[in-house]
């Protein structure tokens, strides 16, 4: 099953090379994005909720070679599903978004939907090598997509993006070496769990991953790729960058860092929580004076990626501290709601900013002003996702940010995390706010405005879809978070013990 | 009977939807009929609901859950209703001034082309306020709060080619945010401070709240600290100093929704937020203490901006922040009762008076300008009439229903014992003055004197269509009445234990369980209902005091000024050139919020992005860690053409070596 989730798309994008340039190619495209998609609900249909344990595993061994084993081994619990989730879904949004391109369609299409099965393969993978080849792998057809496609500056911002993920990679994988030989010989994340390896290590493992994955969610300040990729990819290209590789970071994090460096992250917690709050409150001001409307959405990316980084590394010292034992819990599923969230809210507004783009040729916001008056239906939906941007109670922006506040509260030593988060309130609603007084409200002061048509039937189901979704999630997200409670529970259990093991408190 | 209460909160918003997303398909007459008739239909089920409760004791309270929000560990969060006489009360109002509205803008909006959006507007309003005073838990509650700022932020933009109400708009929106950290991070207080807590309920978190004593954050007592934060949240969206310059700006919206957003519901939510947590605030001292200052400061200062404003729809906005300090502070004397009093009986005659504002300016072709109008009494006389009774129940004269609110909240503050009081009383009965001036400087210059407007203005004046006459008569009449209630509403005796009041209130329950401290409960209440004895009593008692004097004075003042003796009039505003300016530049909060917060803001990120994000991130550390590796590689000369592929060639060599470094720290 979880294999079908994986190669299905991979292979039958494979297949849509060799189709090259039939006119029913995207049709294909979004056939197979939406059979791996009722696969990924068939998953989500039998999960058990109640269990914490991986379902659906596959194992065998793949490579055992002159002492070097890598199991291909899935499996799936309540920290992956949501993720898979929301990949297969996204996908069908980046294919009918580039449903009219017609450059080298085939290869377009094909790389969306390889894309789509080697990010199920990181979410899927249990096995840490097999993880790390995912995780390269589903880099190619992002290039592919960013240089091919692109903007004028394609190659700088792939470039740019390549050296700062390559950097991050190389220590991953020195340190899974580490880990490996310390795990007496195996890549299992289970026998990982198992073998905490020693204080010094940890310490320098833990930010060797911080950069491998900082890279990635962007954490501030390894962050300046993401405002270039996004500048220079496509619209399709930039949903599949904000909505689901970001999230690869937030989820190798809560896979890797937080389960197997207990010490460390005890110990340095600060370290990522003063990264995020910068990046929650600085990112937001860079934000606010932002002239280019993708940009401007790529730096509200990063501000909201801080929140996922927030919980997360808050976890360690809310157990250690001994205070209320209800309110880790409550900080990772901020964490990981605020992931799905920002999934669909990046991905619909990098669609509003795309119709825009379709028809105007022009990010800037200058060249905008007045648009209600000829496309009132975007003037809604880019009026409602704005919104949910700026996490308005209702919209699925709020649940993880509204958590991730509220266990921030319990930190005892400081009111200031808490007061410094909660600024994203002002100036979340600051940034979207004002985007949206400068390019939707107003008189038409443009003659190309002017010209504007409203949103076609593709563009209306589309970003339909999307804030369906939003509202959803944001009324009822008790669903997804029962998926995710006995994973994220075991977890913090998992944390509890290495941090009463180590025998003391945090300073 | 539980689902009558889901029904009456569902109804305005199928109305929103259909006439939001059908309203072409639906057309004018259709939508509004649907949205008035289902709001309609909301009011008569809340009166309903009114007569069915007031049937049993008063503290019957009835809790339904509607679905299960999100469970996270043990903590469940549900959405659901809580109903008690309190929330009856709102309901009524809330969902009568809107009937008003809705019937109102038929005619205020009738040619404009975004009607049906209009009316889906306000009827979602409505599902959001209700939304608001009917929730049973926190997080709700943030939400029917921010709800209704979405709706505010939609309608004071409604004319979104203006642009200063594309502006105002934003500025409203983002000042209620300021206020919106507070209740967050107050809500955020509560969750983590009220330990074995399963659920959001306000009933279990105020018999939990106590449990321990000092709070997680700052070490403070949890009432104390959650309070203040709650007390933020509550002056965003009541529009108390400093954070009160959204107000007058919203009046860029259209007029219908001053008077039901900008005065009767939406900015008392922080009023019913406070009286709804009474118990949290009964028990911090400090929080009690400033309301009653940030409140008559409101009151005071606020009305003194409104004696000279010149546009008919911001003077009473001006005097809706005054209002609102008047019911504050009667918070902080611990009348929770005399707030909500003064609270129904505003929402009664300022819906009248901004709706009869509105009839001015469609009678004036859109002028709003109070020097360019005068003598409209002969021409509205129907508006002329209830302009009268609202002006009359804003300045309190005896027997309309503003007189019974404003001088129980004036007595309760004369009797209340806190270190504050004695400030915020002075300040309230000067701001009695200051109501009837500037209330009665609008009604003579609208309606008395000289015709000032143009002959083309003059030759269309006449009275408004039917259809804005009714609400306005059907207005009139509560503006009027209202106050007979004095006993029951104002007194208390009605929300039962709603809030928290003398000594059989839920407070004592508490310290039954928990016995940590002893609260010192506030006798203000019990102290006002000693001094009661019967209506009768309390007109004549309020026509022998200093506020009526007051008020006789302020009317006066304003008539002498206005109509009597011109010369007077200059002679003043050359003696008073200074405090004038002063109050015309509404004291320069907002040159200081323009000069300091925006502008800061864009400096602030001008920087960041220039100094940081260009020069240090990307110019330092990632261009330049190739440029040093390529200097230091002897290839300067390369440098100029175009260094990516040796920043790539350089962070290669810079990453071998930090690779190599790693490994033989880790090994």
């Amino acid at each position: 099953m979880l294999s079908w989730l994986v190669w299905l798309p991979i292979i039958a994008g494979a297949g849509l090379l060799i189709l090259n340039n039939r006119p029913w190619l995207h049709w294909a495209a979004l056939g197979i994005a939406a059979v791996t998609f009722v696969l990924s609900l068939f998953l989500l249909l039998f999960f058990d909720g109640s269990s914490a344990s991986l379902q659906w595993v596959e194992r065998v061994n793949w490579i055992d070679i002159a002492g070097i084993k890598i199991d291909y081994y899935l499996g799936v619990d309540g920290i992956a599903l949501p993720l898979v989730l929301l990949n297969t879904f996204i996908t069908l949004f980046a294919i009918g978004s580039g449903w009219e391109n017609k450059r080298q369609p085939a290869q377009f299409f094909a790389a969306f939907v390889i894309m789509e099965g080697v990010v199920n393969g990181v979410f899927l993978a249990q096995d840490a090598m097999l993880f790390y080849i995912f995780f390269e792998a589903m880099l190619i057809p992002l290039f592919i997509i960013i240089g091919v496609w692109g903007g004028p500056k394609r190659v700088y911002a792939t470039i740019k993006f390549f050296l700062y993920t390559f950097f991050g990679s190389v220590f991953f994988f020195i340190s899974l070496i580490y880990l490996y030989q310390h795990a007496n010989g195996s890549f299992a994340l289970q026998d990982l769990y198992r073998h905490p390896v020693g204080q010094d290590a940890q310490a320098l493992i833990f930010f060797a991953l911080l950069l491998a994955f900082g890279v990635k969610i962007p954490m501030w300040p390894v962050h300046t790729w993401l405002p270039d990729a996004h500048v220079e990819a496509p619209t399709a290209g930039s949903v599949i960058l904000a909505a689901i590789t970001l999230k690869v970071g937030g989820y190798a994090i809560i896979r890797f860092v937080l389960p197997l460096l207990s010490d460390a992250v005890s110990m340095y917690y600060w370290v990522p929580m003063v990264l995020s709050l910068i990046a929650i409150v600085y990112i937001g001001f860079v934000a606010l004076v932002q002239t280019d409307m993708k940009k401007l959405i790529a730096y509200s990316s990063i501000a909201h990626m801080g929140f996922v980084t927030l919980g997360f590394f808050m976890v360690h010292w809310l157990v250690g501290s001994g205070g209320d034992a209800d309110i880790p819990i409550v900080a990772l599923q901020g964490a990981m709601v605020q992931m799905v969230s920002h999934g669909f809210i990046s991905a619909a507004m990098f669609l509003c900013i795309g119709v825009l783009y379709d028809r105007m040729h022009t990010r800037e916001i200058k060249a905008y002003g007045g648009v209600v008056n000829r496309m009132p239906w975007l003037a809604t939906f880019f009026v409602f996702f704005a919104m949910a941007n700026a996490a308005l109670p209702g919209t699925s922006g709020f649940v993880g940010e509204f958590l991730v506040i509220t266990a921030s509260v319990a930190w005892t030593t400081s009111i200031l995390v808490a007061l410094t988060a909660s600024l994203t309130l002002v100036i979340g609603a600051a940034y979207n706010l004002w985007l949206v007084k400068r390019v939707i409200w107003g008189e038409v002061t443009h003659a190309e405005v002017d010209k504007l048509d409203d949103l076609s039937r593709r563009e209306m189901l589309m970003l339909g879809g999307l804030a369906v979704a939003v509202l959803v999630l944001g009324l009822w997200p008790a669903p997804l978070m029962d998926i995710m409670n006995a994973s994220l529970d075991h977890l913090i259990q998992h944390i509890r013990a290495a941090v009463e093991l180590k025998g003391q408190g945090v300073q | 009977m539980n689902t009558i209460y889901i029904i009456i909160v569902l109804l305005p918003l199928i109305g929103a939807i259909a006439a939001g997303f059908f309203g072409k398909q639906l057309g004018r007459i259709p939508s509004h009929r649907l949205t008035s008739g289902l709001v309609g239909l909301s009011f008569l089920l809340s009166l309903y609901v009114l007569y069915y409760f007031l049937q049993f004791d008063p503290n019957h309270d009835v809790n339904v859950q509607v679905y299960r929000w999100a469970t996270i560990g043990r903590i469940e969060l549900e959405v659901g209703f809580f109903i008690d006489r309190l929330t009856v009360f709102m309901m009524v109002i809330v969902t009568f001034v809107s009937l008003m509205v809705h019937i109102y803008t038929i005619g205020y909006m009738h040619d404009d082309p975004g009607y049906q959006r209009f009316f889906s507007y306000i009827s979602l309003f409505t599902f959001a306020m209700l939304m608001l005073v009917m929730s049973n838990n926190f997080v709700q509650l943030f939400f029917g709060w921010e709800a209704v700022g979405l709706v505010s932020y939609l309608l004071i933009g409604f004319w979104y080619k203006k642009d200063t109400a594309i502006y105002a708009n934003m500025k409203a929106f983002l000042v209620n945010r300021v206020g919106d950290i507070g209740l967050l991070l107050g809500i955020a207080v509560i969750i983590v401070n009220v330990s074995g807590l399963v659920n959001l309920r306000y009933e279990d978190v105020f018999e939990r709240l106590f449990v321990r004593s000092h709070s997680y954050v700052l070490d403070l007592p949890v009432p104390e600290i959650a309070s203040i934060l709650l007390l933020i949240g509550a002056m965003g969206k009541s529009a108390q100093i400093p954070l009160h310059v959204w107000l007058p700006d919203s009046m860029e919206g259209p007029t219908p929704i001053s008077a039901l957003i900008h005065a009767a519901t939406m900015v008392t939510a922080g009023i019913f937020l406070i009286a709804r947590m009474s118990p949290i605030f009964e028990n911090a001292e400090w929080t009690l203490n400033a309301i009653l200052v940030i409140g008559s400061s409101t009151a005071f200062f606020m009305g003194l901006v409104g004696m000279v404003q010149n546009d008919i729809k911001r003077v009473i906005a001006y005097s809706t922040l005054s209002q609102l300090g008047y019911m504050m502070t009667a918070l902080g004397a611990s009348v929770y009762s005399a707030g909500l009093f003064h609270l129904m009986t505003h929402a009664f005659f300022k819906a009248l008076l901004f709706l009869a504002a509105g009839s001015v300016i469609m009678g004036m072709h859109h002028e709003q300008d109070i020097r360019k109008m005068g003598g409209l009494r002969r021409y509205m006389p129907v508006t002329y009439i209830t302009f009268l009774i609202g002006s009359l129940a804003l300045v309190g004269f005896p027997g309309f229903s503003g007189f019974f609110s404003k001088d129980l909240v004036i007595e309760a503050v004369k009797l209340s014992d806190q270190p504050a009081a004695l400030y915020a009383y002075v300040l309230l009965v000067l701001g009695v003055f200051v109501t009837a001036f500037y209330t009665f400087r609008v009604f003579f210059m609208v309606f008395h004197g000289d015709e000032r407007m143009d002959d083309h203005t003059l030759e269309h004046l006449h009275e408004s269509p039917r259809v804005v006459l009714i609400p306005l008569i059907l207005l009139a009449i509560p503006a009027i009445f209202m106050g007979l209630y004095v006993e029951s509403v104002g007194l208390g005796s009605f929300f039962g234990d709603a809030l928290i009041m003398g000594e059989q209130s839920k407070l004592v329950h508490i310290e039954n369980i928990v016995r940590t401290e002893t609260h010192v409960l506030h006798r203000t209440d019990s102290l006002l209902q000693e001094d009661y004895h019967g209506i009768g009593n309390f007109i004549l008692h309020g026509m022998m005091s200093l506020p009526f004097i007051l008020m006789l004075a302020g009317i006066g003042s304003a008539w002498y000024l206005y109509l009597k003796n011109d010369n007077a009039l200059l002679w003043l505003n050359n003696k008073l050139k200074a405090p004038r300016k002063i109050l015309e530049n509404q004291y320069y909060f907002d040159k200081f919020n323009q000069g300091f917060f925006a502008k800061g803001a864009l400096y602030l990120g001008n920087s960041f992005m220039t100094l940081i994000e260009r020069m240090i991130i990307d110019g330092l550390l990632v261009n330049g860690v190739a440029r040093a590796v390529t200097w230091a590689t002897g290839k300067v000369r390369l440098l100029q053409t175009g260094y990516l592929y040796h920043s790539a060639l350089a962070m290669i060599v810079g990453i071998i070596a930090m690779v190599t470094w790693f490994i033989t720290l880790l090994w």
